[in-house]
């Protein structure tokens, strides 16, 4: 990662000011995708990954106050002026949504649907624009994507509105692609399919990609590096083949541990509790209460971000329990 | 007329200790080369919805398969592969086109929907999402102690201890009892969802994805506490899953389904060790793992 970063989030913190008492969502961020790296966001629900994002497009309600710096190829996202985030939004990034059919218009026509963006923003004109959406989707292995072209969402299945989807997506040539849980509403062959063209675009146009996930071995799978997030917060950040061999936070660690093998069967190694909301862990660390390395230290302190092994981590104890983590997941 | 079920009170609720004998009878029971009557039979289950105007759909297409006590058997597949309408037709909350359904060695009526009291006795259902499957409005212990009253006659003390006693098989506390589901996080409303079902004292717990919606945290406690509550009560499972980790976990055979049709059976490690069907092979190929490489299809 010698190149600058195209997206460089930086002690980013969230905090949901129309409320009283004022809630903090997320605390601390810290996070880059350079040209051309996949960045994994892991994380369960209410782990703030969503609203990570959503914030480096700055699509966040304005009863969210947004603090820290999130900055695009050296522009400050949230110092933008209102043309200049127009700007961003439709040339630089493209985001895919978790479930396509309600992120498309029902009474839109696919075709109106995949060129209204590049042709609203006079980046095309319109029967280029339709021509190159077509040749798209014949990339992405829809055969007949002229008749396509004139149906509407409903005639078309998950899988294939999902391609739309990307393709929608690529069509005004981002150079940064945030997909938020791309295909989680999809089976799992369809799943497969659909991510197997998402890479293959992707890593064909030397594009980065920010990755949100709850799926700690399907972004592993595909991403270069990976971020764990939990609370609000980063517990562990670093090369995905690293965390995912030997993961140094008990968080990481139990993710891995909690998921149900094909393979093999065992009792799972289950944390007790629920995931928590920023707003519910005190002053400790995030993953505290539902530790089991957990100490008085743990308890009354925030962990600062620490480089060990390769990967940056937010635990007091990485060094002491490094050993016995492995040995979790290994058993 | 529950001639086949197991001697027990049906008026007074069990105690612990009764519970562990009779997970003893079971376990011998179970044993391989002893024939034991399957609790649940299916047998050229049918199922063709016919929508206005439209053409046939055959959504469960001649699917067969048995269950024996104490047993656990997945039924696994995609969306639109008739899983969970198998499940609801032998839930009685889908009326099969033909086929039969054999609860106990009764034939049950498989052309009506409900089927009273007596039946939802032996079948119980746990649906996938928490948030939905739950009265908003009635608190946790007034739900259980309103089932337990209709299903049963009990003195109040009586009802008193079989609600905690639910609660606490289903790992949730004494307090959780005046809670509204609202107040509850996603793992606890399924453990509700879940002793609902035990409290009627069913023979066979039917779970429609009853993990997918919890996180993966969660998820590992509830897929625990499910193996643990077969071992304990001898209740068996029929479960529907797409996820194949979790049916590795939780069922002893399955049941691979893909258009309504059964491709393939037997035992859930045969089954996803050595698929022998094209199509099992891949359901597995496509859970990504290490060194996973998405495909496109061919």
């Amino acid at each position: 990662m010698n190149s600058p970063p195209l997206l460089d989030i930086r002690r980013l913190h969230l905090e949901l000011t129309g409320s009283r008492p004022v809630r903090t969502l997320v605390e601390d961020v810290t996070l880059s995708v350079s040209p051309g790296e996949s960045v994994g966001l892991v994380g369960e629900s209410g782990s703030g990954k969503t609203l990570t994002v959503k914030a480096a497009m700055r699509l966040l309600p304005s009863t969210i106050t947004a603090t820290g710096a999130i900055d695009f190829d050296g522009r400050s996202v949230l110092e933008m002026s209102r043309r200049g985030l127009a700007r961003y939004r439709s040339t630089d990034v493209a985001m895919i949504h978790q479930d396509p059919r309600a992120h498309t218009n029902p009474l839109r026509t696919v075709g109106d649907f995949l060129v209204e963006g590049v042709v609203a923003t006079k980046q095309m004109k319109r029967d280029e624009a339709i021509e190159r959406a077509c040749a798209l989707l014949g990339e992405m292995g829809i055969d007949d994507a002229p008749r396509r072209m004139h149906q509407y969402p409903h005639q078309l299945s998950g899988g294939l509105l999902q391609r739309v989807m990307i393709a929608m997506s690529l069509l005004h040539e981002p150079r940064l692609v945030l997909a938020d849980e791309p295909t989680t509403a999809l089976d799992v062959t369809v799943q497969s399919e659909v991510m197997a063209i998402l890479v293959e675009q992707v890593r064909g146009r030397g594009l980065g990609m920010l990755f949100i996930t709850h799926d700690l071995d399907l972004a592993a799978a595909i991403t270069d590096t990976l971020v764990v997030m939990y609370a609000g917060t980063v517990v562990e950040r670093g090369p995905a083949p690293v965390l995912y061999r030997n993961p140094r936070h008990p968080y990481t660690a139990a993710l891995l541990a909690s998921r149900p093998s094909t393979t093999q069967v065992k009792r799972l190694v289950s944390v007790p509790g629920r995931p928590a909301a920023a707003h519910e862990v005190g002053i400790g660390c995030v993953f505290a209460a539902r530790c089991p390395f957990a100490t008085d230290l743990c308890r009354d302190e925030r962990p600062a971000e620490r480089d060990i092994g390769g990967r940056t981590v937010a635990c007091h104890r990485a060094e002491e329990i490094g050993s016995e983590l492995e040995r979790d997941v290994v058993a | 007329m529950r001639t086949l079920r197991r001697e027990r009170p049906t008026s007074t609720p069990e105690s612990p200790s009764q519970r562990s004998t009779e997970s003893i009878q079971v376990t011998s029971a179970q044993h391989p080369d002893v024939p034991v009557r399957p609790i649940l039979e299916v047998d050229g289950l049918t199922k063709i919805f016919t929508p206005r105007g439209g053409a046939e759909h055959v959504a469960v297409d001649d699917v067969s398969f048995s269950l024996r006590p104490g047993g656990s058997l997945a039924i696994v597949g995609e969306s639109g592969s008739g899983k969970t309408t198998t499940a609801r037709i032998v839930a009685g909350l889908e009326v099969a086109t033909s086929g039969t359904v054999t609860l106990e060695g009764r034939e049950v009526d498989v052309g009506r929907r409900g089927r009273g009291r007596r039946s939802a006795r032996v079948v119980q259902m746990v649906f996938q999402d928490p948030f939905a499957s739950l009265d908003p409005r009635q608190r946790v212990g007034a739900g259980l102690r309103e089932l337990l009253r209709i299903h049963f006659d009990l003195s109040r003390s009586d009802l008193a201890d079989r609600v905690v006693a639910l609660l606490e098989q289903v790992g949730l506390e004494h307090r959780h009892a005046g809670l509204l589901p609202r107040s509850l996080s996603g793992g606890q409303r399924q453990r509700v969802a879940i002793a609902r079902a035990l409290a009627v004292d069913p023979t066979v717990l039917i779970l429609d994805e009853a993990v997918s919606a919890l996180d993966v945290s969660v998820q590992a406690q509830v897929l625990n506490l499910l193996s643990d509550i077969r071992a304990e009560s001898g209740v068996s499972y029929l479960f529907v899953s797409h996820d194949l980790g979790v049916v590795r976990q939780v069922t002893d055979t399955c049941l691979v389904l893909n258009r309504g049709r059964v491709v393939e059976t037997g035992a859930t490690s045969e089954v996803l060790d050595h698929p022998r069907h094209a199509y099992t092979q891949a359901l597995i190929d496509a859970v990504p793992k290490p060194g996973w490489h998405p495909r496109r299809r061919p």
